[in-house]
């Protein structure tokens, strides 16, 4: 799990202290998964059926030819999409960073958390994995890290409420 | 809320075990709702009357005859479902609880936290002046519906105001205790409100005569009947300009009602906003809880020197520039001079002098991304606020204490990030301020995130 990715980040979103913890290497699996299903049916329904109705052979291979260099430019947004996401824990605030093309990196004082959550859908949960959301009174700033382990999603959201708690301020 | 097991307006909670005095509503209540869906349905019928009247049909008697009827039932039923809803409304404020129990069949009972309320509102809706009956609204902050309780003499809604401000502030004292103050029927501040800025009806009516939304439809239609004349449609186009005309009135109109007579008063416990022409509004903006202040100028009011203010109060949601509705509103100044505005702020921000801040710009190559108004980006802060200034057409400044920071993020989109730029966010609640310093340096940003975390801390938690 403790996947650091340091790496060619710019200064502005380095890392708030020694370096930034990413998500489970299972994240980037599932995602992978999902995206190779869904281009599949995409390129082979298409692909079959040109096939079954003209015959026209050629064709089919440039779908398939198609539907094979899509998949390879969504493997490669997926690998750095999922690189670009990281989360530090400070001692008053939470970093957290992600985002290729539009990047982000907010900082959610402990204190301002009204609410941590952690969900998991079935396929989250098919893969082991689990997202922790949390929400301030600001509509800006609600956060979500997808793709951590139940057990680290876990330890993240006991860490927070109960520094959201010790640090609670007045709004 | 939970439902209370006493029913036919049993007014004693089961939980307590002494005997709570629980009141209602005043009696006039269920005669009042009576009179708004005969007023409601009189200006609807009116409406539909006068197309048809100018059409030369002529009003045939037994079909007046027979509206009478119909109207006279209908708020007769109203009439009679006031009465039962008053009949099962009650409440309770004293020194433990706030408590209001509504609903004939289905029974609630909402209890309101002391601490929880944020702001205590009276609302006059038009129908229910000359009674000389308000409407009491509790606003907690929870983006659910306010208790409401409709309708209490005036006297008895000031009384009651007085000491719930004083309990949400954390003052122990009983119910009686305020000194009834009393208010003249155009004005509806009490004996201690002290006005800080009043607003003229004339210059009211100037700015938003010279507000934008007005000139681009007065625009529109000047241009259309332009273009008509120019191409002789113009008998085509007169009948669909004149819904927009009418529209554009009424826009104008609607909020130099809802805000005319605007003051701004200082209260005991905060400050106090009393405006509307129609429907009166008193509405109480509770300091401690002001999350950020935006001050507006457009290019039309700045040869007069005119300002907007508007804040963030946790729980209002209307965050956007339509605050027409009798509600609790974010205008704090819908317009002021320079010197009335800093005299807001002041009282709204304490301590924090704005002009003193030391306001930096982003660098050049911010032109690029921001040719409209690149010349009026700034951003600054001292110890105790942050401040940004955006807008050429619209200028607009935004005021964010660092102990109100809920978060502080970095945005970087493609364009951005070729030219080395970065905006930075600093999030407040839901509400229309939204401090953004634009397009800075990478560093600068980053090193602003960094500080303006710290800030944040040090603000809220005081030492």
């Amino acid at each position: 799990m403790d996947h650091d990715t340091q790496r060619d980040l710019p200064d502005l979103f380095a890392p708030p202290g020694e370096s930034w913890r990413g998500l489970s290497p299972r994240y980037r699996a599932m995602r992978s998964l999902t995206s190779a299903v869904v281009i599949g049916v995409l390129t082979l329904v298409p692909a079959v059926v040109v096939a079954l109705t003209s015959g026209l052979w050629w064709l089919v291979g440039m779908i398939v030819a198609v539907g094979f260099a899509g998949l390879a430019v969504r493997l490669v947004v997926i690998g750095r999409n999922f690189r670009s996401w990281g989360y530090a824990e400070r001692p008053t605030d939470l970093y957290l960073t992600h985002g290729v093309l539009f990047r982000r990196l907010v900082a959610v004082p402990y204190g301002r958390m009204q609410l941590v959550e952690v969900t998991s859908g079935p396929l989250q949960r098919g893969y082991g994995l689990a997202t922790v959301r949390l929400q301030t009174a600001s509509p800006g700033s609600g956060a979500r890290i997808p793709g951590l382990t139940p057990a680290e999603a876990v330890r993240l959201r006991d860490r927070l409420t109960e520094r959201g708690q010790s640090q609670a301020a007045a709004l | 809320m939970r439902p209370t097991a006493t029913d036919s307006g049993g007014p004693d909670s089961p939980a307590g075990p002494t005997v709570k005095r629980t009141e209602r509503p005043h009696p006039l209540t269920p005669l009042i709702r009576g009179w708004l869906l005969l007023v409601a349905i009189v200006l609807a019928v009116g409406r539909e009357f006068l197309p048809d009247g100018r059409r030369g049909d002529g009003f045939r008697v037994p079909d007046l005859r027979w509206l009478f009827a119909l109207v006279g039932g209908a708020v007769l039923v109203a009439a009679a479902a006031g009465f039962v809803s008053w009949w099962f409304t009650r409440f309770v404020i004293d020194d433990e609880e706030i408590r209001v129990d509504t609903g004939a069949v289905w029974r609630r009972s909402s209890r309101v936290g002391f601490e929880r309320l944020q702001s205590v509102d009276i609302v006059q809706p038009f129908a229910a002046r000359p009674f000389g009956l308000v409407e009491l609204r509790l606003e907690t902050g929870g983006g659910d519906s306010a208790p409401t309780l409709r309708y209490l003499s005036r006297a008895h809604a000031d009384r009651l105001r007085g000491y719930l401000l004083a309990r949400a502030h954390g003052e122990r004292r009983a119910v009686g205790d305020d000194p009834a103050p009393t208010a003249s029927a155009f004005s509806d501040l009490g004996t201690d409100d002290r006005p800080l800025v009043t607003v003229r009806s004339a210059r009211l009516v100037g700015s938003f005569l010279l507000s934008t939304e007005w000139l681009i439809s007065l625009g529109v239609v000047v241009v259309l009947l332009l273009i008509g004349q120019r191409f002789a449609v113009l008998s085509f186009l007169v009948p669909t300009l004149i819904p927009a005309v009418i529209g554009a009135v009424t826009l104008v109109g609607r909020r130099v009602v809802s805000m005319f007579h605007f003051t701004l008063a200082e209260s005991p416990h905060g400050l106090r906003v009393a405006r509307g022409l129609t429907n009166l509004t008193s509405q109480s903006v509770p300091l401690n809880r002001v999350q950020g202040v935006r001050i507006t100028q457009s290019l039309l009011w700045k040869p007069f020197g005119w300002y907007r203010l508007d804040v963030d109060v946790l729980g209002y949601l209307s965050g956007h520039e339509e605050n027409n509705r009798s509600e609790a509103t974010t205008v704090l100044l819908p317009v002021a001079d320079q010197d009335e505005m800093v005299r807001a702020l002041r009282r709204v921000l304490p301590g924090v002098d704005v002009d003193s801040i030391e306001l930096r710009r982003p660098p050049r190559r911010a032109r690029l991304l921001r040719w409209f108004d690149a010349g009026a980006l700034r951003y600054g802060w001292d110890e105790r606020v942050v401040v940004t200034d955006h807008g050429r057409l619209v200028w607009r400044r935004d005021i964010v204490p660092h102990a109100k920071t809920q978060s502080v993020r970095i945005s970087q989109g493609p364009l951005q990030r070729a030219l080395r730029l970065a905006d930075v966010h600093v999030d407040t609640t839901r509400g229309p301020v939204d401090a953004v310093a634009r397009q800075l340096d990478p560093a600068d940003a980053r090193a602003l995130v960094d500080a303006q975390v710290q800030r944040a801390w040090t603000g809220r938690v005081p030492r």
